[in-house]
């Protein structure tokens, strides 16, 4: 089974420590999104995977074998890249047909291969085009095609969709997860866009600052964020953070801040300290009359087909971000009690951003 | 409205070219009609008369200077020194453009480095490679050195060597110009291109040939026919070391023109020898020209 391991990766550029440490585990199969804001080291990371630069310590293994003196031709995988990377001399036949070329194979064998892929990812009509002549979307299929020729063993997409205007974006999307589903190959995938790895990935490493900071299935990812950072970055609305004091209050604990005041059933006992409570706009239930964890004023609605979504007020300058089924419709200016779900808060560490309750 | 306004901006317009075009008119069309008129005439200077007075003599030095050996030999002879330059200057100018577009250490020191032979003024890389060869020279001694015996060669006055310090003095002065243009061409070869042949499985031999050299095809003809044109004109190595000589052994077609325009007077003997190679240069530039570039549009 293929496998592919990254053990103690470090990269620096002069004193700038783009890669600390990373240990990563890629199984065969795997849908794996590497995401992070820019500067995180992602795309240095897929540079390295695929061979375009050395890692100054650490260990790359494909299927259990060392492949860090391998030069990127002899790694069999596929890449593509944001800018496409086609050859704009050749026409889009040859470019797909490149890496059948280059070794020598038998014309018609090239061709009938060109024509299947083609067919495939329904491309035909260009193949005689220059890829000037052609669009974002289009010239991303022939990346992609051209990458199939080979039959490799991993697929390495480097923010792969960044061209594309949203529209476009979403298609693809589904091809690329099309693709996995019918290749059943691994595919790497790196991008700073967290929602195409909520909605196709099935395993999700986070990065920061060269750090892997957390790994998993996006769920769980989500359900279950390990940082502040992590619970900010993961999701398709960002989280609601309110910063405040934990006060224990014999079994239980009391949150208190920024006008909430919050009952922590279940977390308790936790010792008195700075925190940052982070709850996710679904997670808020607004009550008129039992809500329990604050008082906050409606200051506006919007309207987002399937759902509302509302700015609350809770503080002077203090808002939440709280998203409702459409059913749920309060007025401008009404003042209204709400609750957080029990086991849906999240506290974290003022100090290091660190969970608190697990 | 629109087009008188686009009328006054085009009268505008040739109110603000005029002073260029007048300018040209007298540094490019004047002389050009004067050198004309020049070879179809006997205007010969140094015999006292003044050249209204010269007497229209048709295509005869056309005639004449086609059917002087000297001045046939001059031509072969400078194609000679310039196709050499150029192949030689070619290649390590490619060779270095693709080291430097590399990740090299030390780019930032060795780039200035390379060009500055651009920089130097003629007359001071003749004066250099008059020492480096001259009889006690460098060259003579290193080889003298090496074979372990007495060398002393004269280069400059020796009858099949003296063309050597001319070929290798224009190597050295012009090889920075390719490089510097197919850097610029190999640095506009977009890095995704180049890693997505690398990672398809093409060695560096089979991205060069497939990827870099017909991208750089366009930029290799414009290189090769600037080179060329510098090359046809050779001249001041020329007169700096050799004079011409021994005999008339490096006389190249701009030496020739010179010589006997400037020592021998015969200024419409040598207007006609500047447009025969103007218009044969200006032939097979446009046929170089259009055969490498003309299968791309």
């Amino acid at each position: 089974m293929p496998e592919l391991v990254l053990k103690n990766i470090s990269k620096k550029y002069g004193s700038n420590q783009v890669l600390d440490n990373v240990n990563l585990q890629i199984h065969d199969g795997d849908f794996c999104m590497i995401v992070g804001p820019s500067g995180s080291g992602k795309t240095t990371l897929l540079n390295i995977i695929a061979g375009f630069s050395k890692p100054d310590d650490g260990e790359i293994m494909f299927d259990g074998k060392p492949v860090n003196q391998l030069p990127p031709r002899d790694r069999n995988i596929g890449m593509v890249f944001q800018e496409y990377g086609l050859f704009s001399h050749m026409t889009v036949r040859k470019n797909i047909a490149f890496g059948l070329e280059i070794k020598k194979n038998n014309k018609k064998d090239i061709e009938k291969r060109v024509t299947e892929i083609a067919d495939w990812l329904k491309i035909r009509k260009l193949l005689d085009k220059k890829p000037a002549f052609i669009s974002g979307g289009e010239a991303q299929r022939v990346a992609i095609g051209r990458t199939l020729i080979n039959d490799p063993v991993f697929f390495l997409f480097d923010e792969p969709l960044g061209n594309l205007d949203a529209n476009l974006r979403s298609e693809m999307l589904t091809e690329i997860k099309r693709l996995h589903i019918n290749l059943k190959k691994t595919f790497i995938y790196v991008t700073h866009d967290q929602e195409q790895a909520l909605s196709i990935a099935n395993r999700v490493v986070i990065m920061r600052e060269g750090k892997v900071i957390q790994e998993g299935h996006p769920k769980e990812i989500y359900k279950n964020p390990k940082n502040i950072f992590v619970a900010d970055f993961f999701g398709i609305q960002a989280m609601n953070l309110v910063e405040g004091d934990i006060i224990p209050q014999g079994n239980d604990s009391l949150f208190k801040g920024e006008g909430l005041n919050v009952k922590l059933k279940k977390y308790s006992p936790l010792r008195r300290t700075r925190a940052i409570l982070g709850i996710r706009p679904e997670d808020i239930i607004l009550e008129k009359k039992a809500g329990e964890d604050g008082i906050g004023t409606i200051s506006s609605i919007e309207f987002l087909g399937d759902v509302n979504q509302i700015y609350l007020m809770i503080e002077n300058g203090k808002f939440l971000i709280v998203v409702t089924s459409p059913e749920v419709k309060p007025e401008v200016g009404e003042k209204v009690k709400i609750s957080l779900k029990d086991n849906k808060i999240f506290l974290f560490s003022k100090e290091n951003g660190g969970r608190l309750n697990t | 409205m629109s087009n008188q306004i686009k009328r006054k901006t085009l009268q505008l317009n040739k109110v603000m070219l005029l002073p260029t075009n007048v300018i040209m008119f007298f540094l490019i069309i004047i002389p050009t009609i004067l050198v004309i008129w020049f070879s179809l005439v006997n205007y010969q200077p140094n015999l006292g008369l003044n050249f209204w007075q010269s007497k229209f003599i048709f295509l005869e030095n056309y005639i004449k200077i086609l059917q002087d050996k000297a001045f046939l030999y001059a031509f072969l002879r400078t194609i000679i020194i310039s196709v050499i330059c150029i192949i030689v200057e070619f290649v390590i100018g490619l060779l270095i453009a693709s080291i430097l577009s590399g990740e090299i250490l030390g780019k930032k020191i060795i780039f200035p480095i390379l060009i500055i032979p651009l920089m130097i003024p003629p007359i001071v890389v003749g004066n250099n490679f008059w020492l480096i060869f001259s009889a006690n020279g460098p060259v003579n001694q290193i080889i003298s050195n090496i074979l372990n015996r007495e060398f002393t060669v004269s280069w400059f006055s020796h009858p099949q060597f003296s063309i050597i310090p001319i070929i290798l003095s224009e190597i050295w002065h012009w090889y920075p110009l390719i490089f510097l243009i197919l850097f610029s061409g190999l640095a506009n070869i977009s890095i995704s291109e180049i890693r997505a042949a690398q990672i398809l499985g093409a060695n560096e031999w089979q991205i060069f040939w497939r990827i870099k050299f017909p991208k750089l095809k366009g930029i290799i003809a414009i290189a090769l026919v600037i080179r060329m044109m510098e090359a046809l004109k050779v001249f001041d190595i020329i007169h700096l070391l050799t004079r011409g000589g021994p005999g008339t052994n490096t006389e190249t077609i701009s030496y020739y023109l010179f010589k006997y325009g400037f020592q021998y007077g015969r200024v419409s003997y040598i207007s006609a020898g500047a447009w025969i190679i103007l218009f044969i240069s200006l032939i097979s530039f446009s046929l170089a020209l259009r055969s490498i570039l003309g299968k791309e549009r």
